[in-house]
């Protein structure tokens, strides 16, 4: 027992009180998240772009063709540096009677002006067009890099009227659940038979129902073409609004005069706090983070620890004074304590994050203790996957193809872990649970979920199978330490592997 | 007698066909220092890792300080395995600590004790190092002391010798000497014949993991004792082929010395031969040489399939490692 300890021991001062784990485990994460933190609050990641200028074609089906000048008024140069200048002055004089700090102000302005595209600066021509356009040439005008032309995007707007496949009773039986619009854009856009041509040359007449269509350049700015998405759907809008005889202004103050104030929610005291739905889905994924880091973390100082023992020749010093199996616990514990070092320093500072940023309430504080039995079971699951390949070679790059099953095993849990993320109750989340490489990073994952609750028999019914691969595992890697620890030479195949493991 | 340190009785071992111990039967007294011989790939290490519980026997019987496996007595024995190697992060005076207690030392005063034979060896200073700072025969060293640190009763040193210089052969000679004298058991394998004969009471010697050899040395010596005779003539060349005509003589080799070494035939009179010898010339010298080790390994293992191989690494490790 004593052995144990002084192996253990051993193994997490070699590791922990090193400066490569000081720095590795502790300092680079804190210093890359207030990187992180300090660059993007500096703007860096807010390119100035250059200003947009070219044109813009519209082929208006509408039979006002009013559309192409609303768009052109909407994205009229001048007009956008007088509003841009509006809401500079308009902050300039709330900074002084509002009294806020000129950094929020400015985070505020900014985020208001980008809202418009205000931000940007557009140099735009719009060429207008009726129905009967030629939408092949306005097509090949795009494709045409080496002519100047300065085409940018052509949009196609449909007529107003609403055209469907459906039957008009059966529309307008849905149209107070869902807006007949996106029935018929919903219907009409299935996919085709095939054989059908794709589609290209799409003319006003041909769009599905009363919508429109934006055909863009391959090299234009992302940034850009939701601009002119966002303006050509006010202007759309606003046009339909006039001819059903509304002052668009009128509605879109509607619109947003009445915003949602606050999104609150009854905390555990009776007290009213903040509303968490978005860190609550946010909160598993943490969770799981903490488990995967922490096991990986001990995982591969025990991997890479039992390869330096092997190659530096120290082991069959150590195995004359402790037997194989002690050493293999020893080794377990010890890394398995520098694990537990790492969920600590981690859950400890994700702990002051949540504070700090006021998401406290959100963590499932009744979830937390989990963190200890699932960290143990995913830990030493992993980790004896480790140790035993890391028994059995005698240098790392021995170990790649030895590797590729328990690669493979971290990969499918990471491939299911945004289903699960999205809906702790699928039958792949419970299926998952009981499959013991995977069970303690999926039940995190579940029992860290506030809107998901996981039945009692359930949790017994995982740890137990969870447990029972365990020993599995421990015992697997307890027969290819025995005999890989003192195998020099060649590297084993997995077969070699599994010959030892039948061995006595 | 008091119970043997080490018996094995009929041990055998095979890797998959092939057999590297055979039927080995040995018996290692209490405060005796035993030499385990033997070429490369006799079986000397697999003995050993039996002997330690490392690696299982097929068949036979082991027992180690009177219990039937090492495991139970592991704190008793020290043991310098052939594959040997030092943490090269740890600092010298934490892998010696963490040694002698992972081999149950008494912890109280440990660290002057080290200290102190840390100083015997004349690796004074050496406490806050790293291990991979030290020179290869330095680490040696230290790996000699995390072995004898808890005081064992049996100590199991495979290849002690290789990779010291002939300073620290010597120093490491007389450290075993040492632990003799305070009556502990010691068994080693070496190659390096020369040393064996030195401080060895005992030898055995094994070849294809049958054991060829077992007794004391002087017992070893009575047996091949005295065999060679060396001639050398006063100014003029020997006359080998009269040499040759005296009764008794086996055969001659002629040394770039300008001396002859005549081996008598098993059985043949020594003096007798030394006066008919002295007939054949003016002599600067005729004398007996003791059989050494060597006379007796290559004799015995020379009926083996590769001799030649077998001389060169015989002399190599001889020019390699001897003082």
């Amino acid at each position: 027992m004593s052995k144990i300890f002084l192996c253990a021991r051993r193994e997490y001062a070699a590791t922990v009180l090193t400066k490569a784990f000081f720095f590795g485990a502790i300092v680079f994460p804190l210093v890359a998240w207030g990187a992180i933190i300090g660059v993007s609050a500096s703007g860096v990641f807010n390119a100035d772009k250059p200003p947009l200028e070219g044109t813009i074609a519209i082929v208006d089906g509408t039979s006002s063709q009013k559309i192409s000048g609303a768009l052109e008024t909407a994205l009229d140069a001048e007009r956008r540096t007088q509003q841009r200048e509006l809401v500079e002055q308009m902050f300039e004089s709330a900074a002084s009677s509002t009294g806020a700090p000129p950094a929020q102000l400015d985070q505020v302005k900014k985020q208001l002006l980008s809202m418009r595209g205000l931000d940007r600066e557009l140099f735009l021509t719009i060429e207008r067009h009726g129905a009967d356009a030629d939408i092949a040439g306005l097509q090949a005008r795009l494709l045409d890099a080496a002519t100047e032309d300065s085409l940018l995007a052509y949009a196609v707007i449909g007529p107003p009227s609403l055209r469907t496949k459906l039957p008009p009773e059966q529309v307008s039986a849905f149209s107070t659940i869902i807006p007949p619009g996106l029935i018929a854009l919903a219907l009409d856009n299935m996919p085709q038979e095939e054989g059908a041509d794709a589609q290209s040359n799409i003319g006003p007449n041909d769009l599905p129902a009363g919508s429109y269509r934006i055909v863009h350049r391959k090299n234009l700015d992302p940034d850009y073409v939701s601009i002119i998405q966002s303006e050509l759907s006010r202007a759309v809008q606003n046009e339909r609004y006039r001819a059903a005889g509304m002052d668009p202004g009128v509605v879109r103050g509607y619109e947003t005069q009445y915003p949602i104030a606050d999104t609150r929610m009854v905390g555990d005291d009776g007290q009213e706090e903040d509303s968490t739905a978005t860190a609550q889905r946010i909160i598993p994924i943490a969770f799981f983070m903490l488990l995967y880091m922490s096991v990986l973390t001990g995982g591969n100082y025990l991997f890479m620890g039992t390869i330096e023992e092997k190659s530096s020749r120290v082991m069959e010093v150590l195995l004359s004074a402790v037997s194989p199996i002690n050493l293999l616990i020893g080794k377990l514990v010890g890394q398995g304590l520098v694990g537990l070092t790492v969920l600590a320093i981690y859950l400890t500072l994700g702990l002051f994050a949540a504070d700090h940023f006021g998401f406290m309430s959100a963590i499932p504080m009744d979830a937390l203790p989990w963190m200890l039995p699932y960290f143990l079971m995913a830990y030493l699951f992993f980790g004896a996957l480790f140790v035993a390949v890391g028994s059995a070679v005698t240098e790392v790059r021995e170990a790649q193809s030895l590797f590729a099953p328990v690669t493979f095993l971290i990969i499918l849990i990471f491939v299911i872990l945004f289903p699960i993320m999205d809906n702790p109750g699928a039958p792949i989340a419970r299926i998952m649970s009981y499959f013991p490489p995977s069970t303690p990073f999926v039940m995190v994952m579940r029992m860290s979920q506030p809107a998901h609750i996981v039945p009692l028999w359930e949790i017994i019914l995982t740890s137990i199978v969870g447990a029972l691969g365990v020993l599995f595992t421990i015992w697997m890697a307890s027969k290819i330490f025995r005999v890989g620890v003192l195998m020099y030479g060649k590297p084993p195949s997995f077969g070699t592997l599994l010959k030892w493991i039948a061995q006595s | 007698m008091s119970t043997p340190a080490i018996e094995l009785k009929g041990v055998t071992k095979r890797f998959r066909e092939k057999l590297a111990v055979d039927n080995l039967d040995l018996v290692v007294p209490q405060g005796s220092v035993c030499g385990f011989l033997g070429p490369n790939g006799a079986g000397k290490t697999t003995t050993i890792r039996m002997v330690m519980s490392i690696l299982f026997p097929n068949e036979g019987e082991i027992s180690v300080l009177g219990k039937k496996s090492a495991v139970e007595s592991k704190d008793r024995i020290g043991y310098l395995p052939e594959e040997r190697g030092v943490y090269r992060k740890m600092k010298v005076g934490e892998f010696l600590m963490f040694m002698s207690k992972l081999k149950g030392a008494d912890p109280a005063g440990l660290k002057g004790r080290i200290e102190k034979e840390l100083e015997r060896i004349g690796l004074t200073g050496v406490w806050k190092k790293r291990n991979e700072e030290l020179s290869k025969g330095m680490q040696q060293k230290v790996q000699f002391l995390a072995t004898i640190m808890h005081q064992p009763e049996l100590i199991i040193l495979d290849e002690p010798f290789s990779g010291l210089d002939p300073v620290n052969v010597r120093l490491v000679r007389e450290l075993i000497n040492e632990l003799h004298r305070e009556g502990r058991t010691i068994i080693f394998s070496t190659h390096v014949l020369h040393s064996a004969e030195q401080i060895c009471d005992r030898v055995f010697l094994i070849n294809n993991g049958e054991k060829v050899l077992d007794g004391s040395v002087e017992e070893i010596r009575a047996q091949f004792d005295p065999r060679t005779i060396v001639v050398e003539a006063v100014n003029t060349t020997i006359d080998n082929d009269q040499l040759r005509t005296v009764p008794g003589v086996h055969s001659l080799r002629q040394n770039t010395d300008n001396t002859v070494e005549v081996t008598l035939a098993s059985g043949a009179d020594p003096q007798a031969a030394m006066s008919a010898i002295a007939q054949t010339g003016t002599m600067r010298r005729i004398e007996i040489r003791r059989a050494t080790l060597e006379d007796v390994f290559v004799h015995l293992v020379e009926p083996g399939d590769s001799e030649d191989v077998l001389r060169r690494k015989l002399s190599d490790t001889a020019s390699g490692g001897v003082a």
